[in-house]
């Protein structure tokens, strides 16, 4: 019993099978591979009611549009008087692929895994006897979440809607905005089990092509069970999956998606997921909002200023304060040093000992008012923070100061635009102050060249996750990482992306 | 293997001895008054302000300055922290420019304590009246002037010389008369001590 999952004896990979699914190209083939589904369906149906010319109609119930299938393809099958005179079923096949039915999309299918997976899509599948050859028509239905506001990136200036589960909607909301034709789409499936359409989304002549057939590479090579959580996309995507710290950039915005892929990045869409993915990942794109770009670049530039010094807040300050208390409490005016002793005479911990437990106090309340519906996380959030606030205080169980310095961490914490970012940032947060508590000021200064050395080695897709503080391929970056100088000034795309065209704007 | 030298580097880091020790607030006594009398061995008063608000005393000696405040670690169960000196009282016989440089190599010690002068001693100014530290923070908001060690340091060094204002009690409170000036010629590297004192 340990920590990590036990891997115990793992059986030898075995490949994947292609085609996926090995069944002989008719109704009955294809029934016996959905034999046990009870949303599976099928009907026999007489072309222009002609009892000698029949064909069967495959679908999967709850896939299909009742109306459009109904309205598109059973109504025309059999009142459309064309197909009554058609030579034979050749013919009247021919006919039905070239308009004899409605739906906007018809595809002529020769294997069965292609078949199986149209039906599964929603598309409706006609199987004429003795033809090896099946017809597949789109009748899917368009049941989704409707397009509404970003939850966690609002935008004061900005658009109100967000990514839904819907790839093909992401892919329009996209679309919408990019209309240029050198927008390409690039669709793979993922998964063996769940066979999830994931898009990979790019400027042609902007992105870097090489940079767009990694992403590529890298979403067809997955090979995982199902693809229906953001980790898996991001684990198995990314260079280093062993760090805490986010090595993908996601948004649930379509116009920062958009952004960046203006940029030169290769965005990924996934079928479920309302979220995009933008590739390469580095430091600066994480303390980004997509507010940046809307407001005047002094507030946005003072903004930013505000978070990377909140970042540098909740990673050093609780170090900082059990170094600067155990060791160096001259840096500490004399007036507050008296308050901090008098104060710390009652408490009988440690100070170590009280940061430590306060910090933990801090991301147990913050895990349970996450995990709460949200009615009850807050009332949660409210009586922890006064429990652990001002009556662990009255109990004499930790500092004033030590509760104060915690809360300041905390909440600068939620600063970072990327709470991914803000976790690795936590999880460093105990290191930098176990290291403080060993040798002090020495030691927080340890923690943070170690950390410096950590991101160092990082990097994304060929681009160091340090950019835009360290030099790419010996060339200093021409970027300013943490001001945002005024548009107009900005003529250039990011040179680290090594995109093709890097002007942007005439 | 990379692992293992990181850990027994680390460790033999942790175990060298020379890691600073910790001192957690509630074992400290601040001393706020520092009070130098003689040249050698030289007489160290400590004077701070403990939990409770009463003043918390130490003595120490030593032949030199660092060697007396080496001997001042303790007052009773708690430790006596100098990293908080605001005032440092001087006495007609202490080596003013031996203590400023002591002061100055100290790694607790700060120069920016503020200096002053005690005709009949730093003993007789911290032990005969009332609450010192009180007093002498009055006389600060008062405005009376005072000299930080830097710049005491800085005039002994420029001139010879260095006004200090001269303490003296009255009753229960401390009054500061005319300012004396210390006479003592250093170089930047520490000098040989020319005369005392004089008006």
């Amino acid at each position: 019993m340990g920590l990590f999952e036990h891997a115990g004896a793992v059986p030898p990979p075995h490949p994947r099978q292609e085609p996926r699914i090995e069944a002989p190209l008719t109704a009955d083939g294809i029934a016996q591979v959905f034999e046990g589904c009870a949303d599976f369906g099928r009907r026999t149906l007489y072309l222009n009611q002609d009892p000698t010319r029949p064909v069967e109609a495959l679908f999967i119930v709850g896939q299909v549009r009742n109306e459009r299938a109904s309205d598109y393809v059973l109504r025309p099958l059999t009142q459309n008087r064309a197909l009554g005179e058609a030579v034979d079923l050749d013919h009247a096949f021919d006919l039905l692929a070239k308009g004899g039915v409605y739906p906007l999309a018809v595809s002529v299918r020769d294997r069965a895994d292609q078949v199986v997976f149209d039906l599964i899509d929603g598309w409706t599948a006609l199987f004429f006897p003795g033809k090896n050859q099946v017809l597949t028509l789109m009748t899917a239905t368009e049941e989704k979440r409707s397009v509404s506001s970003p939850e966690n990136e609002p935008d004061v200036k900005g658009a109100r809607d967000a990514f839904v589960e819907s790839v093909r909607t992401n892919t329009s909301l996209v679309r919408r905005r990019l209309r240029a034709p050198s927008l390409k789409i690039k669709e793979h499936k993922v998964g063996r089990q769940s066979v999830t359409p994931v898009d990979v989304v790019y400027l042609d002549g902007i992105a870097n092509p090489e940079l767009a057939q990694e992403v590529g590479r890298r979403v067809s090579a997955l090979d995982v069970d199902t693809l229906v959580m953001t980790g898996t996309l991001e684990q198995y995507l990314v260079d280093e999956a062993s760090t805490a710290f986010p090595m993908t950039a996601y948004t649930e915005r379509p116009d920062r998606f958009c952004a960046g892929l203006a940029e030169g990045r290769v965005g990924v869409l996934v079928d479920g997921i309302p979220m995009g993915w933008l590739f390469p990942a580095t430091l600066d794109s994480f303390f980004r909002t997509g507010q940046d770009r809307s407001t005047n670049w002094a507030v946005a530039s003072a903004l930013s200023l505000v978070r990377w010094l909140c970042a540098f807040i909740t990673l050093f300050l609780p170090g900082l304060y059990v170094a600067a208390v155990l060791y160096h409490p001259e840096l500490i005016p004399q007036r507050l040093t008296q308050s901090i002793i008098a104060a710390k005479a009652d408490v009988p911990f440690s100070t170590l000992g009280e940061v430590l437990v306060m910090l933990v106090a801090f991301e147990v309340l913050q895990e349970a008012g996450l995990r709460l519906p949200a009615s009850i996380g807050q009332t949660v959030s409210i009586l922890g923070g006064l429990v652990v606030g001002s009556a662990a205080v009255e109990a004499k169980l930790v500092s004033p100061a030590v509760l104060v310095i915690v809360a300041i961490a905390g909440i600068a914490g939620y600063t970072a635009p990327s709470q991914d970012f803000a976790g690795a940032l936590r999880i460093w947060r105990f290191l930098t102050t176990l290291c403080a508590a060993v040798l002090g000021l020495v030691g927080l200064v340890l923690a943070g060249m170690g950390l410096v050395w950590r991101l160092a080695g990082l990097e994304s897709f060929g681009v160091p996750y340090l950019t835009p503080f360290v030099t790419v391929g010996g060339q200093r970056v021409q970027r300013a990482p943490v001001l945002r100088r005024p548009l107009p000034w900005i003529k250039t795309r990011p040179g680290y992306l090594r995109g093709e065209n890097r002007r942007n704007q005439g | 293997m990379k692992k293992l030298w990181s850990v027994a580097l680390g460790l033999s880091l942790l175990l060298c001895g020379c890691t600073p020790t910790a001192r957690e607030p509630d074992q400290l006594d601040l001393v706020a008054v520092l009070g130098v009398d003689g040249g050698g061995p030289v007489i160290l008063y400590g004077v701070g302000r403990g939990d409770t608000q009463q003043p918390v005393r130490a003595e120490a000696q030593g032949e030199t300055f660092l060697s007396a405040r080496e001997r001042l670690p303790w007052s009773g169960e708690r430790e006596l922290a100098l990293t908080n000196v605001e005032h440092l009282v001087v006495g007609p016989d202490a080596d003013l420019a031996a203590v400023l440089y002591g002061i100055l190599e100290d790694k607790e010690l700060g120069a920016s304590a503020h200096v002053w002068f005690s005709a009949k001693g730093a003993q007789e100014l911290l032990e005969g009246g009332g609450d010192p530290v009180g007093q002498l923070e009055l006389l600060l908001r008062q405005g009376v002037s005072s000299p930080t060690v830097i710049e005491v340091l800085a005039g002994l060094c420029d001139h010879g010389t260095a006004p200090l204002p001269r303490l003296y009690w009255t009753g229960e409170k401390l009054e500061a008369g005319e300012a004396v000036l210390w006479q003592q010629r250093v170089e930047l590297e520490q000098g040989e001590r020319m005369e005392n004192w004089g008006d």
